[in-house]
């Protein structure tokens, strides 16, 4: 069975510090498209959760609808526009933008996209803004929702709090009850920090109480204001939540998919697709490839990569590339700002290849785990590592091995 | 101390690490045809995945091109409440990008 197994050779040629990369987007194959257009509608947030990154989210101003606009026909000039493209809607709380606003604003992205492109849309909103109104424009353009909900209130009031210091579970518990009075299907999205670590089964059993079928969790994370993750000394506490949410998740009578351990599922079914650059082929990560994700603040303001990064200050690196007012997505490409940032990030992905051995199924992690946990974006593993992709991807793998009555491999002559 | 005599110090201080890393570098051994650990674990970590695949493919009875791999497997794996699952181009393609 294990016939095929080969050394890998490293890579002769690491990319030299200095060496300034050159963007060429006919140097893909296949060719560069947008998947994810990140719209920030405001960076305002009415609540105050206490691992929040975002800065300004005390800021009122709102996209104008230029913007929306200017947003997607960069990306048609740019040719980076494909069959489909996913709009989200985030960074800040979008629903403190009124419902009316969206209105517009689809319309003014299916105008600038064109009839080539099929949009789809989506927002991650607290919830506690949510009425009928909402419901009814979710409902009209089929808006995919998702709802940051971090468990029992017990856990959730712990972090997710309003401005006042009161937490939000009733509110947001009276959104999701919205929501499923008129028959909107949600997701939830739960910031798994290490209060919640003992209590896996409970946390489970909150989302199939409440009627969740798909549940993200995103493991605490040291980013932007929030300089510290709560799992940095609780990582066997994070391996033993994985294994008791898994024996939930895999209970028959269980409707709850986790996210963490489909994406696992569906790495080891099918691998990571492949991309070709330079020649080489390495598996895709849209963080780690320019344009695979664009980002637009408020303002016109615009990057690429981890969207996280969007926005943030650093001495080092311009996280900001541009704005669609003023610059062509590939005329940005060419400053000297993007090439350094894309050069470190790189550099970091030559990391990973030589130095994790989940690379295949990875393709580079996140630069933004990268630039806040190690402080350099041409590092390797970071917490988020561990704890989204190496861990989830593990101990499926485990399961399965035992499943199949597949022995692990342990050593090759 | 003065400023310029700082900066002196702190001059001399650099190159004299700069060398130092150049010579730790130049007296390692070559190591570029022997496998890293690294390199080790992700030839098993590829041949744990492929010997689930195969065994799963075995048991279903299935090619290994079949486009519905994955979700067999996830059957396979009696993990029903994973079939149907028709959002999986979302999720791959947002991964965790919905923080908070």
């Amino acid at each position: 069975m294990y016939a095929s197994i080969r050394w890998i050779a490293r890579r002769d040629a690491p990319l030299a510090a200095e060496a300034l990369l050159r963007f060429d987007p006919a140097e893909f194959i296949p060719a560069l498209k947008t998947r994810l257009l990140i719209l920030q509608p405001t960076p305002f947030c009415n609540l105050r959760c206490d691992y929040c990154y975002l800065p300004h989210r005390d800021d009122k101003a709102r996209m104008s609808l230029d913007t929306v606009r200017a947003s997607v026909r960069r990306l048609a000039e740019a040719g980076l526009l494909g069959d489909s493209l996913t709009v989200v809607w985030h960074a800040g709380e979008p629903l403190a933008v009124p419902p009316d606003f969206y209105e517009a604003a689809i319309a003014a992205c299916t105008e600038a996209a064109g009839p080539q492109c099929e949009l789809s849309h989506s927002i991650q909103t607290n919830a506690v803004l949510i009425d009928d109104a909402w419901c009814r424009l979710f409902k009209r353009h089929r808006i995919r929702v998702g709802v940051s909900v971090d468990g029992p209130a017990a856990m959730h009031d712990l972090h997710r709090r309003t401005r006042n210091g009161h937490g939000t579970h009733g509110r947001v518990l009276s959104g999701m009850a919205k929501l499923r009075d008129h028959g909107i299907e949600f997701h939830a999205i739960a910031v798994v920090t290490a209060d919640t670590l003992p209590h896996a089964r409970d946390f489970a059993r909150f989302f199939v109480e409440q009627g969740v079928r798909e549940v993200g969790c995103n493991f605490d994370e040291a980013e932007g204001l929030h300089g510290e993750s709560s799992l940095g000394g609780a990582e066997e506490r994070h391996e033993a939540f994985l294994a008791e949410l898994m024996a939930c998740a895999s209970d028959d009578a269980s409707p709850l998919r986790v996210r963490e351990f489909i994406y696992a599922a569906h790495l080891i079914g099918e691998g990571l697709p492949r991309y070709q650059w330079r020649g080489e082929a390495l598996p895709f990560n849209a963080q780690v490839v320019p344009f695979a994700l664009v980002n637009v603040a408020w303002n016109g303001d615009c990057g690429t990569f981890s969207p996280e990064l969007l926005g943030q200050p650093s001495g080092a690196f311009d996280f900001t590339l541009g704005n669609v007012h003023r610059d062509a997505l590939l005329a940005c490409a060419s400053r000297p700002g993007f090439r350094r940032l894309w050069s470190a990030i790189a550099r970091g992905t030559r990391t990973c290849e030589g130095g994790c051995s989940h690379f295949d199924y990875c393709g580079g992690g996140a630069p933004v785990n990268k630039w806040y946990e190690n402080g350099d974006l041409a590092s390797g593993e970071t917490l988020y590592c561990r704890s989204m992709v190496k861990r989830p991807f593990d101990l499926v793998l485990r399961a399965m091995e035992e499943k199949a009555g597949v022995v692990p491999a342990q050593a090759v002559a | 101390m003065p400023q310029s005599l700082r900066a002196r110090v702190s001059f001399g201080l650099r190159r004299f690490l700069s060398l130092l890393g150049l010579l730790a570098a130049a007296a390692a051994p070559v190591q570029a045809s022997v496998p890293t650990d690294v390199e080790h674990q992700r030839v098993l970590l590829q041949a744990r995945v492929a010997a689930v695949r195969d065994a799963m493919l075995v048991q279903q009875n299935l090619r290994a091109d079949d486009p519905a791999r994955s979700d067999r497997l996830a059957q396979w794996f009696n993990w029903p409440n994973w079939m149907n699952w028709n959002n999986w181009n979302n999720w791959a393609n947002w991964g965790n990008w919905f923080n908070r």
